[in-house]
């Protein structure tokens, strides 16, 4: 059930879908209200007062890149002439939901986001990027436009694709090479911020929840916005609880809120032992993260950083070296074979975490992933390989004794059981266009 | 100016020439493919990372101006 | 007098030629050779390569002097015009038209590898697999040119020139499947829509077959459990 933390915040994004039920236009403009886009004359206006209140609401990326939404969307607009507003809906990452979530139950509130991000960009147009294999969420969103279209609305020409769903097909270069014709595999961009041509438009590559929280913050302002966060963190934000936990699902939560009571609303079927945060490419932490606010500066001196709001918690049944050993195996898998020390340091690294896992004598094992963490991290075209480095590195880290045991050939009793991730089948011919 | 040398990643098959011709800064993983030494290259061996960048068979080599890589703008220096 | 020279230009005409395929042979070799990544410590990859580019330069001069003394030569009548144009000259207007068309070919090759820092990659590399056909062509105008053919070692000469590169070919793609790498996605509207091949390494370590490396528990494809009520499918479908 799509819930709220307890708190006396009322939801703010998933507001009006605790029933479950899709909300359409005329539901949704109930729940928020209306949204007034400005006409030609007001825009120049609207653009710098909606900066200023994404400014005043501290909304970062909400797609794992965590950038200030503001400074992204100035830089933008002063690095390019001609725009393209691209909001990204892919959802790589198999253990979050939350734009699923939001595009199956608020799609208006994306769509709403998206117009007025393209207000400010002078976007004429507007793509959303679902992933193939995820129809529902293609045909909300479609049945969205269509109920907008109907009502007159039509400030913009907006359309749903749907590129093939691998892991890095969502990563924002992949994309905008798939939009402009070509394959949806990253692209190598030799300076930062990327320019990501699409049909010869500079494209900007919004989150989902990112646009959603535009739409909100339009309504109601950056400080009303910022004040759904507590200790010190700003704004709410949809968090994906999945592992150990008896009722998984989306939940939106204040920035800040101790990560104890963020795992609370998921039911932890037993004291969690660790937490992966970020998704697969993310960061083990112990249970020291526990007490920590659930935000970026909470949690950054663990090395815990948000992501895209994933939380998959484990206890003492799983071993933390077998998980981490098959998330490797299954990145590499995702690898988009561009780059040599990806394609071959990851299945390298899988197999070694694998020979880990399964308890291993060999005094050289501990020493050659540690030397491959170092050799294969930021020598790929994109993050890939630096998120499975960095969730190997940190999964060792936080077992700890476990992996002492291992490697005196002891593996615990845990590595044994069953995975409690999702990790869908691909190992088959890859599809990239 | 000071450069340094960079690699396209995508681009690169692992032929090792540029780490044959400048062992002095390039290196090879243990699967072919390079190691480039982050700081800057130095003037006696500007010839020879030309060099390095020219025969790339798949022009991955590239050079990268140094200070404004601090402000993320590498150029593609055509040699 | 003048028939004397005649007779030195014509049999330089057909020696440069002779050489000229040999050379020509050679740096296919070397070329197939760099395109496996051939090399090690007497002889190290880069320099491999350069041989390659060096010999096929020295091949073009012995190659213009083929052309230049069969021009200039009064015993056969062949103009500048039919050097470049094929099928224009008046003596074995087919033959040396064959000939004629291996030059065309091989020019788009010599002028694009001088220009290929100043040019775009993937042109560079279509125009250098034109190669592939110069050759054999050349080796068509050798054999049915005739001069020299009626010899037998020539017989020989030609049928080593063949074996050789064809040798190097069988090795190339029996030793070395995917000498070339899986092929890089450059942004390209004609690139190929089929899976992606995987690298082969360098060191020839084959990168580790998916599925195939034993794992400590079975890798279950256990779905996750669904938010209530959400209608996200956790297995992959087609968009209906």
């Amino acid at each position: 059930m799509t819930d709220v933390a307890a708190s006396s915040m009322a939801p703010r994004l998933l507001a009006g879908t605790a029933t479950g039920q899709r909300l359409d236009f005329s539901q949704h403009v109930a729940v928020h209200g209306p949204l007034a886009l400005p006409n030609r004359k007001g825009t120049p206006q609207f653009r710098e007062q909606i900066l200023n209140e994404i400014d005043a609401s501290g909304l970062t990326g909400r797609g794992g890149g965590g950038f200030p939404t503001g400074t992204k969307l100035r830089a933008y607009i002063q690095g390019h002439r001609r725009h393209a507003m691209v909001i990204n809906v892919m959802e790589g990452e198999p253990a979050a939901q939350k734009d699923s979530v939001l595009a199956c139950y608020a799609p208006h509130l994306i769509l709403d986001g998206a117009e007025i991000l393209a207000t400010i960009v002078h976007a004429p147009s507007i793509t959303v990027a679902v992933a193939r294999d995820n129809p529902a969420a293609f045909e909300s969103l479609s049945a969205a436009i269509a109920e907008r279209q109907a009502r007159g609305k039509r400030p913009f020409d907006i359309k749903v694709v749907a590129p093939p769903s691998r892991y890095v097909a969502s990563e924002e270069s992949a994309l905008s090479h798939w939009l402009d014709g070509g394959m949806s595999l990253p692209t190598f961009r030799e300076s930062k911020p990327a320019r990501l041509p699409v049909r010869g438009r500079g494209a900007i590559v919004d989150n989902a929840e990112t646009s959603a929280a535009v739409a909100l913050i339009a309504r109601h302002g950056g400080t009303w916005f910022a004040s759904g966060g507590i200790n010190g963190a700003a704004g709410t934000t949809l968090i994906t609880i999945a592992g150990a936990v008896a009722d998984p699902g989306v939940f939106e939560v204040p920035l800040g809120t101790p990560v104890r009571d963020v795992l609370a609303l998921a039911k932890p079927i037993a004291a969690p032992t660790a937490l992966l945060l970020g998704g697969y490419g993310g960061t083990f932490v112990g249970p020291e993260a526990l007490d920590r606010p659930y935000s970026r500066d909470g949690l950054v001196d663990i090395g815990g950083n948000l992501g895209a709001g994933v939380i998959i918690v484990f206890n003492s049944s799983n071993c933390i070296v077998a998980e981490a050993a098959r998330i490797a195996r299954w990145m590499a898998n995702e690898s988009a074979g561009q780059c040599g020390p990806c394609v071959f340091g990851l299945p390298a690294m899988a197999a070694e975490l694998g020979k880990l896992a399964a308890g291993s004598k060999d005094p050289a094992l501990e020493r050659s992933l540690t030397n491959h963490f170092e050799v294969i991290n930021g020598r790929g075209a994109c993050a890939h390989p630096d998120g499975v480095v960095r969730m190997a590195r940190t999964a060792l880290a936080v077992a700890g004794d476990d992996v002492a045991s291992h490697l005196q050939g002891r593996p615990c009793a845990a590595s044994r059981n069953d995975t409690i991730l999702n990790l869908p089948y691909n190992e088959g011919e890859i599809e990239w266009k | 100016m000071e450069m340094r040398l960079r690699v396209d990643p995508v681009a690169c098959d692992g032929f090792g020439h540029c780490a044959e011709l400048a062992p002095e800064f390039i290196a090879l993983d243990e699967w072919g493919y390079p190691i480039l030494s982050p700081a800057p290259i130095p003037k006696q061996y500007q010839k020879i990372a030309e060099m390095a960048v020219n025969q790339c068979p798949r022009r991955a080599l590239l050079f990268e101006r140094l200070e404004t890589a601090i402000r993320h703008k590498p150029i593609r220096k055509r040699v | 007098m003048i028939a004397l020279t005649s007779h030195y230009l014509w049999f330089t005409t057909r020696a440069a030629g002779i050489v000229t395929l040999g050379l020509f042979t050679i740096v296919m070799v070397l070329g197939i050779m760099t395109a496996t990544r051939v090399g090690g410590k007497p002889m190290p990859r880069f320099a491999v390569a350069e041989l390659h580019r060096r010999i096929s330069l020295l091949a073009c001069v012995f190659l213009a002097l083929h052309i230049v003394t069969s021009v200039i030569d009064s015993y056969v009548n062949i103009s500048v015009f039919s050097v470049f144009v094929p099928f224009t000259s008046t003596y074995k207007t087919l033959w040396v038209g064959v000939g004629t068309v291996s030059l065309d070919l091989l020019l788009a090759v010599i002028i694009t590898s001088l220009l290929r820092t100043r040019m775009s990659h993937e042109l560079w590399r279509v125009v250098h697999w034109i190669s592939y056909l110069a050759w054999p062509i050349a080796i068509i105008h050798t054999i049915f040119i005739g001069t020299d053919i009626r010899f037998g070692w020539m017989d020989l000469y030609v049928a080593a020139n063949v074996g050789v590169v064809l040798l190097a070919l069988i090795w190339r793609f029996k030793a070395h499947p995917h000498p070339d790498g899986a092929l890089t996605a450059v942004p390209s509207r004609t690139a190929p829509t089929k899976a992606l091949r995987r690298k082969t390494s360098t060191t020839g370590m084959a990168p580790t077959v998916p599925g195939a490396q034993a794992q400590p528990a079975q890798q279950a494809t256990q779905s996750a459990t669904k938010p209530n009520g959400s209608p996200v499918a956790s297995t992959k479908k087609k968009p209906s």
